[in-house]
């Protein structure tokens, strides 16, 4: 018999957790099918199939949900609506299966599980896994024990794609006697990873002579950079954006922060609130870059090469 | 202390005189007007929502009007309403205002709502606090079912502008009407005023449902009174969602009346599987429902950038593809000209009336 093939389509959560998904799916057997990274082609078929004003990353998901649905017999598309207790996901993430549903015709099945932390606690995975079990026809306690164990698979990081990552800032390297000048990078994973929706902005960060550094804050960071300010976003993605903002402005090794969001990000109008006013005392250097359908290259590196001078005229 | 709150339709109309004969000193926001929310623009961080803007706009001007307390509601849901409060406070701060700030940090509590009362009053007891409540969300019901008379009587109306006039006179009675007895006392009058308004019986308008994200429905200013204007098209209006239904489904002050938050999850099934915060579950729920009902189409209305109403809006979208049933979404924000809503609102309203007489099929 054909293995059943489930497609993952490369957006959104993709860069955030598909790493477990994918070792979890092909360990029971399925061969999963990933679309290729993101260009210009399957953005415009996104933007065809979006209704309205969604924002850039949601429509890059519906091109990429367009590219896989012919080819595969199952989409993968789970309902991440809590990843933490006391925390949700944007309420695009959280509609994204039904909005696919509505934007498309002949699809094929659909696997929505939910993932609800503050509903389920420490039952949510169990939660999660129940409909993947029945959508593929297998026992479920199989199915949550390679999920359960896979979760925290990290996201692996191909070192092509330029990207700085790392736990801790004193792991960055930055502490070289030949001082380079070190941008902290803050955003959603899924837009700044995203080569064609971030124009390779790290890359092209690299190429003009400084230091990209992008850090997925801990725990406990994120415990301390609440507690700065007045409430704690409540979004999980806009908290991991705060936090690590917060530790870039904290640590005096990084020379200026630039805020990558996508235009009309609902969360992020907010935080980027939040960090410009509330956590930037010391006025360090940074910038708002939001990106949109319209940004070109050029746009987009005009803006670093003049942040960057800025900076350096600033330390000199 | 002069506490206020910001504009949400005619919320401030059920509030204020209870509040003030407890003691508190209520000092609402002016009505907001264009300079209101050129404020509120001003200061607004360039992608907020058209609520966040305008409710900013209120508070500096009631601030501007001697008001040195706010009080603004929060939560914790996955709408971005729930962080106004902290951006709005840190922008006021940034421009020199000195005010005390409290939010109430979960809404959907009654015991959170009762402290709340009880903190900005000289309520002490909390029997009064309950009582006190529970008056004021029975006059938001009032004021609510005002407003559904107002829809059935405007289109209908034989001399323009009479319905218009009997709404303001039903507010203003209900506005005066501070105890439950004069409260009941007063319903009855207000059904009478629009009895006595002389209409066509025998006309029967399109009828449009009117959906969408809860402030920008309920509030006149924020959607250029699209409902008189509907109105004033000779269109029948069905608001799909109400603030004191809003507050029965939290509260249940009304106990006959069904919980329209379920109701709808209900009815959305099959389009959308989970809520994502806001009215989205409503919008889609109702959209359902208004198409089996048989009302001509429905109307979606929502701020510009507003995260749940989106994916409302893409699977009502959906919905009208299925069912072959005509569905408008506006998007409403500062740029908003009334010259394109109303030759939009024109457009759907021939398409309903042609769709009804038959002379399309399709739409």
């Amino acid at each position: 018999m054909k293995n059943l093939r489930i497609g993952i389509p490369r957006a959104l959560l993709y860069y955030s957790y598909a790493e477990s998904w994918k070792l979890s799916f092909s360990e029971l057997g399925l061969d999963v099918i990933t679309s290729p990274e993101t260009h210009a082609n399957i953005l415009r078929e996104g933007i065809k199939h979006a209704v309205g004003d969604l924002c850039l990353p949601v429509k890059t998901f519906l091109g990429h949900a367009a590219l896989l649905k012919d080819s595969v017999d199952l989409l993968f598309i789970p309902r991440y609506v809590s990843v933490e207790k006391e925390s949700f996901m944007c309420p695009k993430m959280i509609g994204l299966p039904d909005v696919v549903r509505a934007c498309f015709t002949n699809l094929p099945g659909i696997i929505d599980p939910l993932f609800h932390v503050k509903q389920f606690g420490d039952n949510a995975v169990r939660e999660f896994t129940k409909p993947i079990a029945k959508a593929i026809s297998q026992h479920h306690p199989d199915v949550y024990t390679l999920f359960k164990r896979n979760m925290n698979t990290a996201v692996e990081i191909p070192a092509e794609q330029n990207r700085v990552s790392a736990r801790l800032l004193s792991e960055v390297g930055i502490l070289s006697s030949h001082r380079k000048m070190n941008i902290g990078i803050v955003g959603r994973p899924y837009l700044l990873f995203d080569r064609h929706l971030s124009k390779n902005l790290f890359k092209y960060i690299k190429d003009l002579g400084a230091n990209p550094i992008y850090l997925k804050p801990e725990e406990p960071d994120m415990r301390e950079a609440m507690a700065v300010i007045p409430k704690w976003v409540y979004w999980d993605m806009g908290k991991e954006v705060v936090t690590s903002a917060h530790l870039f402005f904290k640590d005096d090794r990084v020379d200026g922060v630039i805020n990558v969001c996508s235009s009309t990000c609902g969360p992020d109008s907010f935080t980027g609130d939040l960090i410009r006013k509330r956590l930037n005392q010391r006025n360090k250097p940074y910038m708002a870059l939001s990106i949109d359908e319209h940004a070109s290259d050029v746009g987009i590196q005009t803006r670093i090469e003049a942040f960057m001078d800025m900076i350096a005229r600033v330390t000199a | 202390m002069k506490l206020t709150v910001p504009h949400m339709g005619l919320l401030s109309v059920a509030y204020t005189r209870v509040l003030r004969q407890h003691g508190v000193d209520m000092q609402p926001p002016p009505k907001a007007t264009i300079k209101t929310l050129n404020l509120g623009v001003k200061y607004s961080p360039e992608f907020a929502c058209l609520p966040f803007k305008i409710n900013l706009g209120n508070m500096m001007e009631a601030l501007d009007n001697g008001a040195d307390a706010i009080l603004m509601p929060g939560g914790y849901g996955p709408c971005r309403f729930g962080y106004y409060g902290i951006i709005q406070e840190q922008i006021l701060r940034e421009q020199g205002y000195k005010f005390t700030m409290s939010t109430t940090d979960n809404p959907d509590r009654l015991s959170d709502m009762i402290d709340t009362i009880r903190d900005i009053s000289q309520i002490r007891n909390r029997y009064d606090g309950y009582s006190v409540f529970f008056l004021i969300l029975m006059r938001m019901a009032a004021l609510d079912k005002a407003t559904a008379l107002y829809h059935y009587h405007k289109p209908r109306e034989v001399n323009r502008g009479d319905t218009d006039q009997v709404l303001k006179q039903a507010i203003e009675m209900i506005d005066l009407a501070d105890s439950y007895t004069k409260l009941f006392r007063t319903m009855p009058e207000v059904k009478k005023m629009y009895k006595a308004i002389r209409i066509d019986k025998s006309f029967k308008p399109v009828t449009i449902g009117v959906l969408g994200e809860i402030f920008v429905v309920i509030e006149p200013f924020a959607n250029l009174e699209i409902e008189k204007k509907l109105g004033e098209l000779r269109v029948e209006v069905r608001r799909g969602v109400w603030l004191s239904d809003w507050l029965n489904d939290r509260f249940r002050f009304r106990p006959f009346r069904r919980n329209q938050t379920k109701y709808a999850t209900k009815l959305a099934k099959g389009y959308l599987n989970f809520a994502s915060g806001g009215e989205s579950i409503e919008t889609v729920g109702k959209t359902v429902l208004f198409q089996k009902k048989g009302v001509d189409g429905v109307l979606h209305i929502m701020p510009f950038t507003c995260m749940p109403e989106l994916v409302a809006s893409a699977v009502i979208n959906r919905i009208s593809k299925d069912r072959e049933y005509p569905v408008l979404s506006m998007t409403f924000d500062e740029h908003v000209s009334e010259a394109n809503i109303i030759t939009r609102l024109e457009a759907f309203v021939d398409l309903l009336e042609r769709r009804r007489n038959g002379s399309i099929s399709r739409y």
